[in-house]
């Protein structure tokens, strides 16, 4: 079937686009066309052109792209809180049972030597599952934020191997590594009687992330820069709210001592 | 990016690697066809932004049927942008010196580049709506012809119909100008 100068016209622009063949290439296909083609490619080529200098300012794209991530965490958040059909004691003893299952099926070996693997490894998610259940069975504030200290810090720790193995560092590495930062926040500046140790501990945390960010900036490649950048502004952003909440810890305390008898 | 469906269904599951991938992939895209559309980079930015607010907040209806990941957002960019200037009052635009977001140090490139900018955005803009809405996601969207047709809900024999006359019309338009031609 002959085609029409419509689809011959989408043909070219399809190869121009997507398969990167120049416009002489188009035309040598098409040479009973070519003289009407070549304007139009012309003109749709520079449209395209000046399309791809168009922009957004990289601190827009940051800020819509932390609402989104903020979105995100809001709602695993209320799926977490949302009250289980069970009793607690029942939940509890439901969750250890299921531990001992996964221990049992997939066997504590595969577990241990679940403790090196990296994302995109096989036994990562083992690795991940385990943590989850360590979590659930953290009790206390205090212990609960070092535990999101301790996979803050696990996180970067995966990071700086993937970059020196020279892997790919996907995306939801660093949002993790910042969400388990803000989760130690959040519950430290809630807790007023929040131990210096712990604060002091945050602020070496989030130090440390920024600083590791930046080495890594240079040696990863331009695509997970972007992503590391984003990263290391919310680490900023981190540590700030760390040095705001050491700052605070003598005025809480103080506010909360009993008054000296009279 | 992983095939469409795998994509569709982390993004269901509200996997954040799923959605950062997205948000990577089309970003720029999505911000660049709004830009077009609105001919202001300041509205463009915040419209990009709360586009990707409401795919996050549609995603339970998102249903597989082989529609790509491409053209459903592109879907929710096209009707906020409708919504947009139903709503808005003034119509905004962007100084022709404030385009590129650049650090170049060529001021003269710099200035060339954002007439380029300013003489595209002038020419799509005097097309007609249905042209305009081709030209728009297929160039400033980079979507294919496929693609467009499902965005819009055309055949792809109406899109290359429009693709057609709209380039017809916009290289008279172009061509009025500067030689673009030689540039290429």
């Amino acid at each position: 079937m002959k085609k029409s100068f419509d689809d011959i016209l989408a043909i070219c622009l399809d190869r121009i686009t997507a398969k990167g063949d120049s416009i002489e290439q188009c035309l040598e296909s098409y040479p009973e066309q070519a003289a009407e083609l070549e304007p139009l490619l012309r003109a749709a080529l520079s449209t395209m052109k000046a399309a791809s200098l168009i922009e957004a300012r990289p601190e827009y794209k940051t800020s819509a792209r932390n609402r989104l991530f903020s979105a995100l965490e809001a709602r695993e958040k209320k799926k977490t809180e949302r009250p289980m059909p069970l009793w607690g004691w029942q939940r509890r003893w439901a969750v250890a049972l299921a531990a001992v299952l996964v221990l049992i099926l997939v066997g504590v070996g595969t577990v241990s030597a679940s403790a090196n693997s990296l994302p995109g490894d096989a036994l990562y998610p083992v690795k991940t599952t385990t943590e989850k259940v360590q979590g659930f069975f953290t009790l206390g504030s205090e212990a609960k934020a070092n535990f999101h200290m301790k996979l803050a810090q696990r996180r970067l720790d995966e990071l700086k191997l993937l970059v020196e193995n020279n892997r790919n560092v996907p995306q939801s590495l660093l949002a993790v590594m910042n969400t388990e930062t803000n989760g130690a926040i959040e519950i430290l500046s809630q807790n007023k009687q929040a131990g210096n140790a712990s604060i002091d501990r945050l602020m070496v945390l989030t130090s440390n992330q920024k600083g590791v960010l930046t080495e890594l900036m240079g040696r990863v490649p331009l695509k997970a820069k972007v992503g590391l950048q984003e990263a290391e502004k919310r680490c900023e952003d981190a540590h700030a709210r760390a040095v705001l909440l050491k700052n605070k810890i003598p005025q809480m305390k103080k506010m909360h001592m009993p008054s000296p008898s009279p | 990016m992983q095939d469409e469906e795998s994509t569709a269904r982390g993004l269901q599951k509200r996997d954040p690697e799923a959605w950062a991938e997205v948000y990577e992939e089309y970003f720029s895209r999505v911000y660049r066809y709004i830009a077009l559309r609105v001919g202001d980079k300041t509205e463009a930015e915040d419209l990009a932004g709360q586009v990707f607010l409401k795919a996050f907040e549609s995603i339970s209806s998102f249903k597989w049927r082989g529609v790509p990941v491409s053209a459903w957002l592109f879907r929710i960019a096209h009707n906020r942008v409708i919504d947009y200037r139903r709503t808005s009052k003034a119509k905004l635009h962007t100084p022709l010196e404030e385009w590129l977001v650049s650090d170049d140090a060529d001021p003269v490139l710099e200035a060339e580049r954002n007439l380029d900018i300013h003489r595209v955005v002038e020419a799509v803009g005097q097309l007609t709506q249905s042209q305009r809405d081709v030209i728009e996601l297929r160039f400033a969207g980079g979507l294919s012809t496929a693609e467009v047709a499902k965005v819009l809900g055309k055949s792809q024999g109406a899109v290359k119909v429009l693709q057609h006359s709209a380039l017809v019309a916009l290289r008279k338009r172009l061509s009025s100008g500067r030689n673009y031609e030689e540039e290429l």
